[in-house]
């Protein structure tokens, strides 16, 4: 068995749901009424695809205007970025394509892009036309969802997906090099939050 | 042709020979450390038993070639081994085989072994791998090979010569993993002489911890193993009994009379020495010392007295030793072959339940993981202050709790492409901290606004706000290290008058970090004064010792040495001549700038002109001048110019990056290179052993 490390960001606007498709994702569990997360926040979580170990290093950053200067932090040497909205908030799918821009541009050039439309239990709220996120992924070259952590739905499936897009020649590089990688990752790992105060 | 010349490279090198299994890297994580124990501890659900058979022998063969069939060692058994483990030692004792020559043994061996393994099965070598004149071979039965998983297959070699670098004695091993079943063989050959048995003991020691397995990150050591097979002319012999008695029982079969008295078995499961090991019970004549081509006794004037030094130990779960004898009528040595056979309990893996269990480990470690990441609560996430004005300090407070359930440190932390933490207005102390479970601290938050600031603010270019970062780690290890002159660099150690242990901590950071000596003012050493008291104690000692930088020194007394280098206490040095020899070599290999700097190397290696800095080239000329001192008594303490300057060369020149990669282990290119570097030092160190320095 190989194992891998991929480290992973999660984008998007406040409150659609990036912690708890973590949450979803890592422990399988919901809650309805989660805390804003303040600056960043970690947790780790290993899957088997083809035979693959993965293991996801993923920072769930917050999104509150706020904390946005901070994000470069988390998602500059990530191997893959998950952009979440929500189906029921057309302004958060318009924070997508600038969260793709800026990914684009300072991002790692290799970086596996997944696009999450979060809250797809929630059809009579729609505001984002499937069709319109997926041809906008596709266009773009990203893997696309639609995800629902209250009920589950397609939430392990993006992290699959990713698996299997990344770049397979990372494996072997990322074997041999990863005396050093790991070990830096090491430290990283055990970082859980970071919280920002702005006085103003 | 090509190939021949990368082969006769590999076998100087006495790294492997004819490579007939590729070798991968497989890197192991911490993780993957955690999943081995819990896949281990859960290993009876989805393992199910193959016994199979594992054959060890073990010959020193005295430097001869094979010159009779093998089957009565080889083919003792009637079904054939699953597994052959061999072993050979001396296998060329050529003058200086060690260190310039390749050896024609090895293939002689090879090819001979091959020809009398077990008729009944068909067999593959895994590996094989020489250290001078230790070399292990390991083959398995063909029907195996698919359960051998390549990527794990490694071999190592520790020398216990002299600074690892005779490699005359030591030990050499192949690792495997069969099935479920990791399986460790280690050859080796440990030093000879009566009286010298606790050499020996140092030697295991020696073996057992530098043996690393190095296709693994982090390395394995030989005890990470299930199955452990340890075999080798080991040496020990017969104590406080006398050669005709020894004989006497020998002849008669009285081994009982003797065991006792065996070094070896005497120690076994009683010291720290083959801690964990188990050897079956010894029902054959020693195996130690025959007339070559005879069965009978040593007759030469060494009069050596018969000893059991070849022996098969093994260690683990699961290992039934089935027989352990040795076979008298090869007669080709002064050594007879020694064999043992063991039913192995090898753990065959039943897929599918390993998947299931598989990813309960892993979702069990995910969970460990997040739970123990570390967790702190802020008593408030976002500060405002009112009005802010010129030079009017206002602060506030912030509590951090950790509500984990392990230390952390906290931390304030540089945004990307910021120099600082935050603006220069903003202040927090303390910026960084460990906190134990449940600990609280209170961090102050000062605003103040002086001229620095001020224009930018009221030009609006800044604006007061600002978002500190609070990281959070583990809990750092740390450690209190002694500073020692080992490892100081010579433009240090000639500025310290007393010893490094005397010195107050800020006043060696000053000069260990001020390396423009010429503006300290102070006197300075010609060479450091720990480099003078060790060649000078060699010199008004052991110019004439015998083996002088040949023989091994012992580990206790290189450390009592280095105390009194770094203490000044006692007055003169302790140990042995063969003591200080290694630490000598040992201070100029731990120097962190080689004698000859690294940015010379080159220069160096292309041309014999001084490209040498100052205090480097009196510490240069000093050896050298040292050494041919030395050479001048070549007679007495047998060295020779070839020797030291191949020996020198490796501490004197070392390359500013390490020769090759590690990894680049089967590379046989960049095996050719370092061969070619390692001679052109040593051509280098030659010039200077040989004529007069001249500046």
């Amino acid at each position: 068995m190989s194992m891998r490390d991929v480290k992973l960001c999660l984008l998007g606007d406040s409150g659609v749901g990036k912690s708890s498709l973590v949450m979803r994702f890592v422990t399988d569990s919901f809650k309805p009424a989660l805390e804003s997360t303040i600056g960043a926040s970690f947790m780790t979580k290993t899957v088997e695809v083809d035979g693959n170990t993965y293991k996801f290093q993923i920072w769930d950053t917050a999104g509150q205007e706020k904390y946005r200067a901070l994000a470069p932090m988390y998602y500059r040497g990530a191997a893959a970025a998950i952009i979440a909205y929500d189906v029921t908030r057309e302004s958060s799918f318009k924070s997508v394509k600038s969260w793709v821009q800026e990914l684009r541009h300072q991002g790692h050039p290799n970086i596996v892009l997944a696009i999450a439309g979060n809250k797809c239990d929630l059809e009579d709220l729609r505001e984002v036309r499937l069709k319109d996120a997926e041809d906008y992924a596709k266009q773009i070259d990203a893997l696309f969802c639609e995800t629902s952590a209250l009920t589950a739905v397609n939430v392990a499936d993006i992290f699959t997906k990713i698996c299997k897009k990344l770049p397979s020649e990372d494996f072997s590089s990322s074997r041999v090099g990863s005396t050093v990688n790991l070990r830096k990752k090491r430290d990283v790992k055990k970082e859980k939050k970071c919280c920002g105060g702005s006085p103003s | 042709d090509f190939t021949d010349s990368v082969d006769s490279l590999q076998q100087q090198l006495g790294i492997s020979d004819g490579v007939e299994m590729p070798v991968g890297n497989k890197p192991v994580t911490a993780r993957e450390t955690f999943v081995r124990h819990y896949m281990n501890e859960r290993e009876d659900e989805f393992t199910n038993i193959h016994p199979l058979k594992i054959f060890c022998g073990t010959w020193n063969v005295n430097g001869q070639s094979p010159s009779e069939p093998l089957n009565e060692w080889l083919c003792y058994d009637e079904d054939p081994p699953d597994i052959y483990a061999l072993g050979f030692q001396e296998l060329d004792l050529s003058n200086q085989a060690y260190i310039f020559s390749e050896s024609t043994k090895d293939v002689e061996w090879q090819k001979a072994v091959r020809n009398y393994l077990h008729p009944g099965a068909r067999y593959r070598k895994i590996k094989s791998v020489r250290l001078v004149g230790v070399l292990l071979i390991v083959f398995i039965q063909e029907k195996h090979i698919p359960f051998v998983n390549r990527n794990f297959i490694d071999t190592d070699s520790v020398a216990t010569g002299i600074m690892g670098i005779m490699g005359n004695k030591g030990g050499v091993s192949v690792r495997l993993t069969l099935h479920n079943t990791s399986l460790c063989f280690i050859n080796s050959h440990l030093a000879a002489h009566q009286e010298e048995y606790e050499r020996r003991n140092q030697d295991y020691r020696d073996i057992e911890s530098k043996t690393k397995f190095k296709q693994f990150l982090p390395p394995l050591n030989i005890n990470e193993h299930d199955m452990i097979f340890w075999i080798g002319d080991l040496n020990y012999r017969i104590s406080n009994l006398g050669i005709n008695d020894v004989k006497k029982y020998a002849d008669e079969g009285l081994y009982g009379k003797m065991l006792p008295h065996d070094q070896l078995s005497s120690q076994l499961g009683k010291s720290d020495v083959f801690r964990g090991y188990c050897e079956g019970p010894i029902t054959f004549t020693p195996t130690y010392r025959y007339d070559t081509g005879t069965n009978n006794w040593d007759s030469s004037e060494k009069k050596r007295i018969p000893a059991w030094c070849d022996r098969v130990l093994f260690k683990g779960n699961g290992i039934n030793q089935l027989r352990y004898n040795s076979h008298q009528t090869l007669c080709v040595s002064d050594h007879k072959p020694v064999s043992a056979l063991h039913q192995c309990n090898i753990r065959v893996i039943d897929q599918t339940k390993y998947k299931k269990v598989y990813e309960e480990i892993m979702k069990k470690l995910d969970k460990i993981e997040n739970e123990y990441l570390p967790q702190v609560k802020l008593s408030c996430t976002e500060f405002s202050f009112k009005d802010v004005k010129f030079i009017e300090p206002r602060s506030d407070k912030l509590v951090v709790s950790n509500i984990g359930q392990a230390p952390v440190t906290i931390e304030f932390i540089k945004k990307l492409d910021d120099s600082d933490i935050c603006k220069p207005w903003l202040q927090v102390t303390p910026s960084k901290a460990v906190l134990k479970p449940d600990e609280i601290l209170n961090i102050q938050i000062d605003i103040y606004v002086e001229k620095a600031s001020a224009a930018k603010l009221n030009s609006k270019d800044d604006t007061l706000d600002d978002i500190l970062v609070l990281h959070l780690h583990g809990v750092p290890v740390t450690g209190n290290y002694l500073p020692s002159s080992f490892g100081s660099s010579i433009e240090a150690l000639i500025q310290m008058h007393g010893p490094i242990r005397e010195l107050d901590i800020p006043k060696l950071v000053e000069i260990v970090n001020n390396f423009d000596v010429t503006f300290t003012g102070g006197r300075l050493y010609m060479v450091p004064k720990e480099i003078f008291r060790m060649v000078n104690h060699i010199h008004l000692h052991g110019l004439k010792e015998e083996s002088l930088f040949q023989q091994p020194g012992l580990n206790s007394e290189i450390q009592q040495i280095r105390e009194c280098l770094d203490t000044g206490i006692p007055e003169t040095l302790p140990g042995s001549i063969h003591s200080v020899a290694e630490s000598l070599l040992l201070f100029l290999e731990a120097l962190p700038e080689s004698v000859i700097p690294s940015i010379a190397y080159y220069k160096c290696l292309d041309t014999s002109n001084n490209y040498l800095l100052n205090f480097h080239r009196n510490v240069f000329k000093y050896l050298c001048a040292f050494l041919r001192e030395l050479l001048k008594y070549s007679e007495d303490n047998n060295l020779d110019v070839k020797f030291l300057a191949s020996m020198f060369g490796e501490v004197f020149l070392r390359p500013p990056k390490p020769l090759t990669d590690p990894r680049l282990k089967s590379d046989a290119h960049a095996k050719q290179a370092r061969r070619m570097e390692d001679d052109k030092r040593a051509a280098f160190i030659y010039h200077f052993l040989t004529n007069e320095y001249d500046d």
